[in-house]
Parts: structure tokens; C-alpha cells; sequence
């Protein structure tokens, strides 16, 4: 008998078949069981990431919402036209505009005041179902007045007047019954009794503002009357950067700050799982796993750090909404918010952290699967970095912000681009020579007492993990240098418009003498009513005045409520009236440190309310002045 | 054949006065289905043998092929590709995978491989029955006693189609009899034609194997017979 034995052949399967999206669903997996398990060895960045996340949410809500909407005034219309005139004139305008353009939302207002006292109201006529003018009434209780007789009226009016829903009023002969309470939720200065459309009899003193639009139409709206909204939101802006702009650079920079701290955190969390990371390489794993794994936790953090943020914002947000709007003087929803503006900030916030995790994550890969299987992490590899670079960026940097500051906004140039660019080069040079900085450091420390020189030491062989912490704090310092500068800088100017707050019972006054300009509308907000504005050329930019000169103080047009605009600056020749509406629209709304009542009284102290536009230097010298503050001819610190 | 073949294999650390000679001159082959325990005191190299064996460490000299693969050949993804699919360790420390459960620490090199979720989940739990830990397939790492742990190690190591099993002082942290259970498993996988190296200190797990081999500060200085087999018989007559 014959027994044959087969030799065995034995060989191994080598074929480049990856794990694909199991091995990724796997390792991932693992990560977020890691940090589940490990989340207090990374609190510093998560609570850098929420924190950040929230203050930009409540941020810039706050900055989005706190001016007035940009449709005050306009409602859903994009133009509006302010008519004064006899009835006749008022009617014959309404036909025209109705004939060019279509449907109009008719808006009248009577300025009436509150006997016994400076205080105005309007008297308005506004269908609450028009067309154009829904955004600027909202029914608080009751209904709205549907029959002549009928009346809603505001808050302030109802306190005026000591009425109620169902009270009877018997006003300046007429019999009044009083259906609902209503607010105009751009405005909540706007104090006004809403009669039923078509009540409110036309006299040469009543203030017509008709919206419309002009998609229908092939004439452009022209006249001296009508203002467009989108012309009014420029001029509102004033040139200013965006808050949702400015909401995003501050998240970027924020982010680059967390990143890296996250990449000293990261790293360091990395060294700690090494022997894991370990394991995983003899398992099979291929140094794109635990890449995998390192970024993944990056990723795990960033998500988690944005979605808690988020919430946590949006709860703080929901908190100070109602002290926002008693500021601010204008209804803003809970859900108000620059959705576009939080979303970007958001996926920074989540994308920062994977980022961070990028460079441990390579490190990482690269040690001997016999060292990180023993925990004890690889010897840093001396780094022989220039120095060259950084102090290139350095220098570069220093000669673009002194060019920027050698430049004045009045000069015509733009200072953004070498401002920009030198704060780009210093953060790039603060990275690049952090290192080098730590190195020295160590260097230093040789001559010191064996604990410091220990620290130091240390501190210098990782210089990987501490270089990117000493960048952090030093770019965490400069920004806090520049903003203690740039606000002592913007503050010390008290006639800056949008400088130095005031006390809530001071105002500043900028008088000029009367002009020959013409100033012929008055501005109300709440119904759609505008000042006649020059156009924005004619206006010399402030750094411009010549300071022997008068100076112009015309801030903007954005809306204001109209009894007190009307109280301040009623009808007139002069353009000084739409001076010191501004102005008070400036510092109250700016600051908004008037309530309701606050500002009522404070219009009750300043001065004649329906009387002509006179040169603001005389009508405000009924003030009680406490010094002229500013060689702008006539400004003054008053007390309200 | 020999799975596993070390050929003229040297290690060398460090440089200059500092430098070590770990191993010099290693010769070793592995049949499938041999279980070869590694004896010798301590620092006489047999964990670096082992790290070299398993494609962990490159040798300074020599050659290492598994499969017939020379793994001087492979580059660094390739090794772990031949790790995932034909190597599994068994280190002293169990070296589990924290955060995941015995399951799924079985489970992982199969899905690092590509195989489905649910698939590997069921080889794993398969392994874990077969070795009487069907029941702590849930149970995370430092829920488990130091045998269990071990065992899932075991388990972790030869499920799929592992050929060579690495096993590092795998009773070093166990009583003797968790020792003895340890090594009958290395064993029965052995049985099924998987190659076994294993590092010990102690003698009487050492007879389990069959073959020794003795090593003093890097250098083999002895080893036990291979036993005689069919093929031997069948080379004799050959000649």
C-alpha cells in the first residue's frame, strides 16, 4: 500500500482590498465610544467650542436684530410716498400714483396733541388688511375698529387717557368707543388711536403715506415724495459693516483661536490613547484608520461642541429677546434670527475641531506600533525650524498696519486690505515663531532654580502641543489689546455718532444754523412717513467739515416713531428739525437706554412739539444746558 | 510548509556605545498547525522576536516571510493588510480595545477587512461560543475577569482566517488555571492548522508545544527536536 502526502501549499491573501465604509462605520464608532467614555479629558475644548458657539448666536442676534427692521416704514411695499398738502392736492397725488403704479395702501395720520401736556399722538387711518402696511400693525386685544366711532389705540394712548378696551372716549367733540389695543411692532414708540379706514376726515395737516410697489409698471416712481426702500436701508446702513459680516469674521477668528488649542488638546489626548491607537495597528489597522480615529473624535467634538452651543444660545437668546425689544423699541420674534449667519458659524464650530485633530491625527500615524503598543510616547524629533519666515511675517506685518494707520477714512483710501492683511500676517508670524519663542525659553531656563528649569524644559521638547498653546494666548492677548485700543480710540471721541454711550438723561445736541434747505416732510416710522433727505452726496462726510463751518448733522433716516419725531422736529422750512430727530433718534434708539415711559418724559422737557422748524441752537436753548462740548459750532450736552 | 520562516534575522537598537543587539542570527520555522513556545530570561529577546514575527517591527538584518510572503517586500499598508488577515497577538495584557465590547473587540479586525456590521458580529459571537464566552459577547473590557479577558483576546486572534498566532506570555497575568485553560485553547487552534508561537517563562506551559526553542540575549541557544512527522518520513525515503 502506497500513502501519498499532498504538501501543503500555504500563502496569504495580500489583494488591496480595503475595509471601505465598514472599516470607517468601525473605527468611528470606536471613536465615539471614546468619547463618551473620555469627554472630561476634553472639556477645555468643548467648552471653547459651546462657549464660543453661544455667544455668537446671542451675538448676533442681538447685532441683527437690535436696529430697526429694514422694512420700518414700508411694510411689504418697496416704495412709499409721503403726501402734505390740501386735500385736494392730497387726492389728485393718489390718483396719480394709483394710476402709475397700481395698488396703493393709503396711510393718514393727524397729529393731535395730549392736553395738558407736550405729548402727541397720531390720529391714523390704516386698513389692518391692506395690501403693504400688515408688517406695521399688530392687534394686541379686542379687534380692530371696523365702523366709524370705532377706535384701537396703543399703550401709551390707553395711559394717556387712562381708557380700556370697551371705555367710551369723548375726544375734541367726538364720541369715541374704544374695541382694541394695538401696537405697531416696528415702532413700539409709535403712539397712535387706529380709526376704521375712511374716518379720519382730510385737512391741510394731514400726513398722507401711500405704499406701493412698482413691479407692475413700467414708470420708474420719481418725485420729490417718494422714497424707496431700498434706498432707505442704505442710507440706514450708513456705510456700516454688516453685523452678520462682522459676526463671521469674529466666529472665524474665534475658531482659529479654539483650533489651536484643540491641536495642544488633541495631541495630548493622542499621546494618552496611544497604547490604543497601538493595539488597533497590530489588529490590522493601516495608518488611515487611525487617522480615522484621531479625526473622527475631532469631528465628534466639534459636532457635539456646535449642536450644545447652539442650544445653549438660543436658550440665553430666548432669555434676553423680551430685554431686547424694550430697548431696542420694536417687536422681535423668538425665531428671528440670521439663520444663514448661525448656520456658517456652526459648521466653523464643527469643521474646527476635525481640523485640529488633522495634525496629531498624522503624528499620531507615524509612531512605531512596538512603541505605542509600550504607552511610552516617541521622543520628540528635534525641529530645526527658521526662524526666517515668522520674522518675515513680522515685519511685513508691523509695515502693513503702520500703513493702515497712516491712513484716515477721509482721505479717500481704504484702509481694510493693509489692515486686514497686517493682522493676517501677525497671526501667521505668531504661529510660525511660537515655537522657536518655546525654544528659546528652554534655553533660558538653564540658569534657572530645577523646578522652572524642568518646566521650562518640558516645555520645550514638546514644543509640538505647547507652541500652539503659547500661540493661542498670544493671539487670545492681542485681541484683547486691540479691542481695549480701538474702543478707547472709538470712545474718546464724545460727538461720534456711534461713540460713547450716554447717561439715559443726557442727550448731545448737534445745533447749526438754519439753512435754506427745504424740510418738508416729516418723518414717522410707524406709518411709513420718511424725511426729506438730500441726496447723500450733498452731504459732506463728517471728517470733511471744515470745523469753522457749520456741520451738518444729518445721521440718517432710518425710521422713528412719529409722535416724537413730529414732536421734535414738526413741520418746517429749515432742515434743523430733521437734525435733532436724528439726533434723538440716535441716542435713544443707539443706546437704548429710554423705556417708553423714560422717553415720553424726556420729550415732555424738550421743547415745542407742533410748533414751525426753527434753528435747532434756538429751539434747544429751552434745554437745560450743562456746556457746549464741541467745537462743532453749537453742540451741546443737554439734560433731558 | 512553513507559515512562518525567519531567516538569518538580526535586531539591532540604538547607536554607537548605546547600541543593543536585541536578536542575532535567528533562524526559526513555523508549520501550520505547530505550536512553538519561546523560552528565555528576561531581555533575551523573545518579545522582539515576536514583534518581528508579526510584522510589528521590521529586523535589521535577515528576512521574514509569512505565507511565502518576504515582508521586506511589503510597504507599510500591505503589513497591516497581512496583520488584519492571517496574524492575530495575544499579549500578556490583554490589550482589549477600551470602549468596545467583547463583541465587537472580536468583531473589529473582520470589519477593518471590509466584512459587514451584522456579518462580523455573528463570527464573532460564533468565536465567543465556541470558546464559552457567549454570554459576555456585551460586556465591555474591564467588565470581564483576567481569564475572560484573555480568552476574548484568543477569540480576537484567531477568528476568521488567521493562519499564525502570536501569543506573548498569553498566561503571564493568569492563575495557573486560567493558564492551563489559555494554553489548551492556543492548542485546539492549533489543531485546526493554525501556526502558534509562543513566548513563556513558564516550563510546564512550554510542554504543551511541539517544539522549544531557547534564546540568551538575542542568540538561539537550544531547542527541542521536531518531532517526527509523515513528511520526514516521506523525505527519508525520498533520498
Amino acid at each position: 500500500m502506497t500513502s501519498v502526502i499532498e504538501r501543503q501549499t500555504v500563502t496569504v491573501d495580500l489583494s488591496h482590498r480595503e475595509g471601505g465604509m465598514a472599516a470607517r462605520k468601525a473605527v468611528t464608532r470606536w471613536a465615539w465610544r471614546l468619547f463618551r467614555r473620555e469627554w472630561r479629558q476634553q472639556l477645555l475644548v468643548l467648552s471653547l467650542v459651546v462657549l464660543t458657539v453661544a455667544a455668537l448666536v446671542v451675538g448676533a442676534s442681538v447685532s441683527t436684530d437690535s436696529p430697526a427692521p429694514a422694512n420700518t416704514g414700508f411694510g411689504t411695499a418697496q416704495y412709499q410716498a409721503d403726501i402734505v398738502g390740501t386735500p385736494a392736492h392730497d387726492q389728485s397725488r393718489l390718483s396719480a400714483l394709483s394710476h402709475d403704479f397700481g395698488t396703493l395702501d393709503v396711510i393718514e395720520n393727524d397729529a393731535t396733541p395730549v392736553p395738558g401736556s407736550l405729548l402727541t399722538f397720531d390720529f391714523r387711518s390704516q386698513n389692518p388688511n391692506g395690501p403693504f402696511g400688515k408688517p406695521m400693525l399688530q392687534l394686541l386685544s379686542g379687534r380692530y375698529p371696523s365702523r366709524p366711532g370705532e377706535i384701537a389705540i396703543t399703550q401709551g394712548v390707553a395711559q394717556d387717557f387712562r381708557l380700556k378696551v370697551g371705555s367710551v372716549w369723548h375726544f375734541q367733540g367726538k364720541r369715541w368707543l374704544v374695541e382694541g389695543t394695538v401696537q405697531n411692532p416696528q415702532s413700539l414708540l409709535d403712539e397712535f388711536a387706529l380709526v376704521a379706514p375712511g374716518d379720519l376726515p382730510l385737512t391741510s395737516s394731514t400726513r398722507i403715506t401711500a405704499l406701493f410697489d412698482d413691479f407692475s409698471s413700467t414708470k420708474k416712481p420719481t418725485g420729490g415724495d417718494i422714497i424707496s426702500a431700498a434706498s432707505a436701508k442704505a442710507n440706514a446702513n450708513g456705510g456700516i459693516i454688516d453685523p452678520a459680516t462682522i459676526t463671521l469674521l469674529l466666529a472665524a477668528v474665534g475658531m482659529i483661536l479654539i483650533g489651536l488649542v484643540a491641536i495642544a488638546g488633541f495631541t495630548v489626548l493622542a499621546q494618552r490613547r496611544l497604547r490604543s491607537i497601538g493595539m488597533l495597528q497590530s489588529l490590522g489597522g493601516t495608518d488611515r484608520h487611525v487617522r480615522t480615529v484621531v479625526r473622527a473624535n475631532g469631528a465628534v467634538v466639534g459636532v457635539v461642541g456646535a449642536l450644545l452651543g447652539a442650544v445653549l444660545g438660543f436658550a440665553l437668546w430666548a432669555v434676553y429677546r423680551p430685554h431686547l425689544e424694550s430697548s431696542s423699541h420694536h417687536v422681535i420674534g423668538l425665531f428671528q434670527l440670521p439663520w444663514r449667519v448661525l448656520l456658517i458659524a456652526v459648521l466653523i464650530a464643527m469643521v474646527t475641531p476635525f481640523l485640529a485633530a488633522s495634525r496629531p491625527a498624522r503624528t499620531i500615524a507615524k509612531v512605531s506600533i512596538v512603541k505605542a503598543l509600550s504607552g511610552r510616547p516617541a521622543p520628540p524629533k528635534p525641529a530645526h525650524r527658521s526662524a526666517v519666515p515668522g520674522l518675515v511675517l513680522l515685519v511685513g506685518s508691523f509695515v502693513l498696519l503702520g500703513l493702515a494707520g497712516s491712513q484716515r477714512p477721509g482721505d479717500g483710501g481704504a484702509p481694510a486690505p493693509p489692515l486686514v492683511g497686517g493682522f493676517l500676517c501677525l497671526i501667521a508670524a505668531i504661529v510660525l515663531l511660537a515655537p522657536i519663542t518655546v525654544g528659546l525659553l528652554g534655553r533660558v531656563g538653564r540658569h534657572l532654580p530645577v523646578t522652572a528649569r524642568l518646566a521650562l524644559r518640558d516645555l520645550a521638547r514638546y514644543r509640538s502641543r505647547s507652541a500652539s498653546a503659547l500661540a493661542a494666548i498670544s493671539l487670545g492677548v492681542l485681541i484683547a489689546v486691540v479691542i481695549c485700543v480701538a474702543v478707547s480710540a472709538r470712545y474718546s471721541d464724545v460727538l461720534d455718532y456711534a461713540g460713547p454711550n450716554l447717561s439715559s438723561n443726557q442727550l448731545v445736541v448737534y445745533a447749526d444754523p438754519p439753512r435754506p434747505a427745504p424740510c418738508s416732510s416729516v418723518p414717522t416710522a410707524g406709518t411709513g412717513h420718511r424725511p426729506r433727505r438730500r441726496p447723500s452726496r450733498a452731504w459732506p462726510r463728517r471728517q470733511e467739515w471744515p470745523t469753522a463751518s457749520p456741520a451738518p448733522s444729518v445721521r440718517s433716516t432710518a425710521p422713528f416713531p412719529s409722535s416724537r419725531r413730529r414732536r421734535s422736529c414738526s413741520t418746517g422750512s429749515t432742515r434743523a428739525p430733521t437734525t435733532c430727530s436724528s439726533m434723538g433718534r440716535s441716542t435713544w434708539l443707539r443706546l437704548g437706554c429710554c423705556s417708553r415711559s423714560a422717553s415720553r418724559r424726556a420729550r415732555s422737557t424738550r421743547g415745542p412739539t407742533s410748533s414751525p422748524c426753527e434753528p435747532a441752537s434756538t429751539r434747544w436753548a429751552t434745554c437745560r444746558w450743562r456746556g457746549t462740548t464741541s467745537h462743532l459750532g453749537g453742540s451741546a450736552e443737554a439734560e433731558a | 510548509m512553513s507559515f512562518l520562516e525567519l531567516h538569518d534575522v538580526s535586531k539591532t537598537y540604538g547607536d554607537g556605545p548605546s547600541q543593543v543587539h536585541a536578536l542575532a542570527h535567528i533562524n526559526l520555522e513555523v508549520e501550520a498547525g505547530s505550536l512553538v513556545a519561546v523560552m528565555g530570561p528576561s531581555g533575551s529577546g523573545k518579545s522582539t522576536l515576536l514583534t518581528i514575527a508579526g510584522s510589528l517591527e521590521d529586523p535589521s538584518r535577515g528576512e521574514v516571510m509569512i505565507g511565502g510572503a518576504a515582508l521586506s517586500h511589503l510597504s507599510r499598508d500591505d503589513k497591516a493588510r497581512l496583520r488584519r488577515r492571517s496574524i492575530g497577538f495575544v499579549f500578556q495584557d490583554f490589550n482589549l480595545l477600551p470602549g468596545l465590547t467583547a463583541a465587537e473587540n472580536v468583531s473589529l479586525p473582520l470589519e477593518l477587512d471590509g466584512s459587514r456590521s451584522s456579518k462580523a458580529h455573528a463570527m464573532a459571537m460564533q468565536m465567543l461560543d465556541e470558546l464559552g464566552l457567549a454570554d459576555r459577547g456585551g460586556a465591555f473590557p474591564d467588565e470581564l475577569s483576567g481569564g475572560e479577558r484573555q480568552r476574548v483576546a484568543i477569540a480576537r486572534a484567531i477568528v476568521g482566517e488567521r493562519r499564525l498566532l502570536l501569543a506573548d506570555e498569553p498566561s503571564g497575568a493568569l492563575d495557573s488555571a486560567n493558564g492551563e485553560a489559555v494554553m489548551r485553547m492556543v492548542v485546539a487552534a492549533c489543531r485546526n492548522g493554525v501556526a502558534a508561537v509562543v513566548v513563556t517563562h513558564d516550563a510546564q506551559l512550554a510542554s504543551w508545544a511541539d517544539r522549544v526553542m531557547f534564546i540568551r540575549d538575542g542568540h538561539m541557544v537550544d531547542q527541542t527536536s521536531q518531532p517526527i512527522g509523515p513528511e520526514s518520513l516521506l523525505a527519508g525515503s525520498s533520498q
